[in-house]
């Protein structure tokens, strides 16, 4: 008796030990490594996608991982009537709270009866997941990891970075090409990024609560839209290009110097809207910040409402598709390196020294009013960007875009993600925008979930999937490799040196 | 010329005047303490010095430049440091974090370069962490740099505050309460500890403390003040039998002894 408990005793440290290496494996294993599975598998499945589909009972290859099959399911829930006792209307029926519950029921009886295919899809879609993606990554990049830390720690980080980032792009691109939609997701994802860390700096880094983030996001996107379209294209509202040799340039370089104008300029000129309402609102703090941001939102929509020259209500029509998957890339990269710097200088800890004590980083040397002031301008100026390139993607652009439910959208991206997490920032964006797109098959109650969503992570986890931390991932710097490598061999060390005791 | 120089300096919140025609000159190297008991405007003072709040009434010459008004972060830069009552380290950052944002006001390269890391901002920032790193092993902290500065036990945090305060290269350090909720022995290490910081850094020390073994063991003048106003100074033997200070400080038992 007691020589099995020892048994199992050991069996179990034995079996924690091979997870735990295995974990530690992965988390050590090289970035680059699992790009090389990525690039496989999406090839993979831009060669047999459809085939394996077929195999596993799918009529064809699910488009954002098989999240939209499995909701499709429940698309047909019809929620009209149950809450209609409580609205005042013209022609009340005879019994409202009997229809109120005969619909609630005939929901109920809806849902229970598409539980089932939603259960076999959610089967199915697993299957081709893992067979498409997980195993190639996985298997892939355990394979590929001796040879690519071998490069690694040969060549220079920055070669080593820029290959990762090629590599990247090519697996986006491949994975992109299959649909459209996918590359609509793709940018939707890449502008989600943008916004969510520009919003981090203000109310994670800095530890102020802005909520009128949608109104900077706003004013990029209707400047830049109207600067491309007055200058650079041919359209309904301005007429005639007011610059056309600027997009007759050779190779095409004309509508990229354009854009790139355009969005910078809808950048700028967010910055600026931004810089009339921190000088005043920067005397308050917390709440006041608040409401102070929420008034700038309406204060702009209201503006572009009642502005009939670029469309008032009814919207910009016409704005040039020039957002592509290749510049979203371009600029989430961009946001991502600049804001990574800006938080890692001297200058950028002032951001999170306010956060932590202001008086004491003022005392000791921190001009935190124009910290302050910076910080704001260079986030609002990122949103502004987000919002150009958001214009570009869907050719209109209207007020009700911008409204408060996408400034809170992007507020619980940076809650989701972590406040002052720049690794968790860029997961929240992901997973929530694919969330977003997932959901849409329920219709309406897609704002049921995901506010419920939002009051669980609150309760369960308030600091958010990452809380300020980094996500440590091996990017392949030949220093850290190399300690890797060191750690490693003395894991097997110790492992080695253990089997021998235990024998 | 005195390093400081303060002239009939007044201060009202709102109806309460809380400090009344505060008078002090400070010569370069001194070492004064001022003593006082609870809300007595001790630290109000100091933060009249250091930018916290706009003296309603008086000057403040500090090098021959009359400081008042000035912002906290420009006295800072101007070589006036100091440390606070209940410490106001920045927790959740490391301790390396801590002395490279008490450099800020040195950091002379633009948003452009913090965005983009360009050459001028990596130059400088060598210059800061150096800096930074000179001062943590002096201190004996270089082992902390990369710990979160509230992980430190209190007193190494007390220490690692007057560390901060060093890297801004102060001529006057000002020291609110340092031996605040030391023991006996923790409070002499500290009175060695100032002595030392002092002769090292070639400093001016002011300092605020209740704990009459510090002011009286490494002070060389005093100053006490009650409900703003001051009540006595001189050297520590002189205020120590001063009726006014004891019966100030020790209220009615003092007259009990007299």
């Amino acid at each position: 008796m007691a020589s099995t408990t020892t048994q199992t005793q050991v069996t179990g440290v034995r079996r924690i030990r091979v997870i735990d290496r295995l974990a530690v494996q992965l988390a050590e294993t090289p970035v680059l490594s699992y790009l090389l599975g990525a690039l496989v598998a999406v090839g993979l499945e831009a060669y047999f996608g459809y085939y394996i589909a077929r195999l596993v009972g799918l009529r064809r290859a699910p488009v954002l991982f098989g999240s939209i099959a499995v909701l499709e399911n429940f698309g047909n829930l019809d929620l009209s009537g149950i809450l209609s006792p409580l609205i005042p209307a013209s022609s009340a029926p005879a019994e409202p709270w009997a229809m109120s519950g005969r619909a609630l029921i005939n929901v109920l009886r809806v849902f229970i009866s598409d539980i089932p295919p939603a259960l076999l899809t959610l089967l199915q879609v697993l299957a081709y997941d893992i067979i498409i993606f997980v195993l190639p990554i996985l298997v892939v990049g355990l394979l590929a990891r001796r040879p690519v830390r071998w490069v690694v720690t040969r060549v220079p980080f920055l070669l080593t970075m820029l290959l990762q980032l090629v590599l990247l792009y090519i697996v986006i691109r491949i994975w992109g090409s299959l649909s459209d939609y996918r590359n609509l997701v793709l940018m939707f994802i890449g502008i989600n990024v943008i916004l969510t860390i520009s919003l981090n700096l203000i109310n994670g880094y800095m530890g102020e609560f802005s909520v009128g983030h949608a109104a900077f996001m706003a004013v990029g996107a209707y400047v830049s839209a109207v600067l491309t379209m007055w200058l650079f294209t041919n359209n309904a509202v301005f007429g005639e290009a007011l610059l056309p040799w600027v997009t007759s340039l050779p190779f095409g370089i004309g509508n990229s110097i354009g854009f790139i104008f355009a969005l910078l300029v809808g950048g700028l000129a967010a910055a600026l809207v931004s810089l009339l309402v921190a000088i005043p609102s920067f005397r308050t703090r917390g709440d006041y910040l608040a409401i102070v941001t929420l008034a700038l939102l309406f204060i702009v929509l209201s503006f572009i409402n009642n502005l009939n020259a670029i469309g008032g209500a009814r919207g910009l029509n016409g704005v040039p598709l020039w957002s592509t998957v290749t510049w979203v890339y371009v600029f989430t990269l961009l946001a991502l390196f600049t804001v990574r710097n800006l938080v890692n200088s001297t200058f950028g800890k002032g951001i999170i020294a306010i956060r932590e004590d202001e008086i004491a980083a003022n005392l000791m040397s921190v001009n935190t009013k124009r910290v302050k002031l910076v910080a704001f301008m260079y986030s609002s100026f990122l949103a502004g960007i987000a919002g150009g390139l958001f214009a570009h993607v869907l050719a209109y652009v209207n007020p009700g875009t911008f409204g408060i439910l996408k400034s809170t959208e992007v507020l619980v991206m940076v809650y989701l993600g972590g406040m002052g997490s720049i690794t968790g920032s860029v997961v929240a964006a992901v997973l929530f925008t694919i969330l977003l797109e997932a959901l849409r098959p329920l219709g309406v109650l897609k704002w049921v979930i995901i506010p419920l969503i939002l009051i669980l992570l609150m309760l369960f986890r308030p600091q958010g999937l990452f809380g300020n931390r980094e996500i440590n991932l091996n990017w392949g710097s030949g220093r850290r490799a190399k300690k890797d490598m060191d750690y490693e061999a003395s894991l097997m060390e110790k492992d080695a040196s253990d089997a021998i005791v235990t024998d | 010329m005195p390093l400081l120089q303060i002239n009939h300096l007044g201060h009202t919140f709102g109806g309460l005047k809380a400090v009344n025609d505060f008078n002090l000159t400070l010569e370069e190297g001194e070492l004064i303490g001022l003593i006082g008991p609870n809300g007595a405007g001790k630290t109000t003072i100091f933060n009249l010095v250091t930018g916290v709040y706009r003296a309603t009434e008086g000057e403040i010459i500090f090098n021959g430049e009359n400081i008042v008004g000035y912002p906290p972060h420009k006295i800072n830069t101007m070589g006036i440091s100091r440390t606070f009552q209940t410490i106001r380290l920045w927790d959740g950052m490391t301790v390396l974090d801590n002395m490279r944002v008490a450099h800020h006001s040195q950091v002379r390269y633009g948003l452009f370069d913090s965005l983009f890391h360009t050459p001028a901002y990596h130059r400088q920032e060598e210059e800061i962490t150096e800096h930074s790193m000179e001062l943590l092993r002096l201190f004996n902290f270089d082992r902390f740099a990369d710990m979160p500065a509230g992980g430190l036990p209190y007193g190494e945090r007390r220490r690692l505050e007057i560390v901060r305060a060093m890297a801004a290269r102060p001529k006057l350090l000002l020291l609110d309460e340092p031996a605040a909720g030391m023991n006996p022995g923790e409070v002499d290490s500290l009175m060695e500890f100032i002595a030392w910081i002092r002769d090292e850094f070639k400093l001016t020390i002011w300092l605020i403390e209740h704990q009459m073994r510090l002011v009286m063991g490494i002070c060389e003048r005093l100053k006490v003040i009650d409900f703003g106003s001051t009540i006595a100074e001189g050297k520590p033997e002189e205020v120590r039998n001063n009726p006014r200070v004891l019966e100030a400080y020790l209220g009615e038992a003092a007259e009990e002894l007299g």
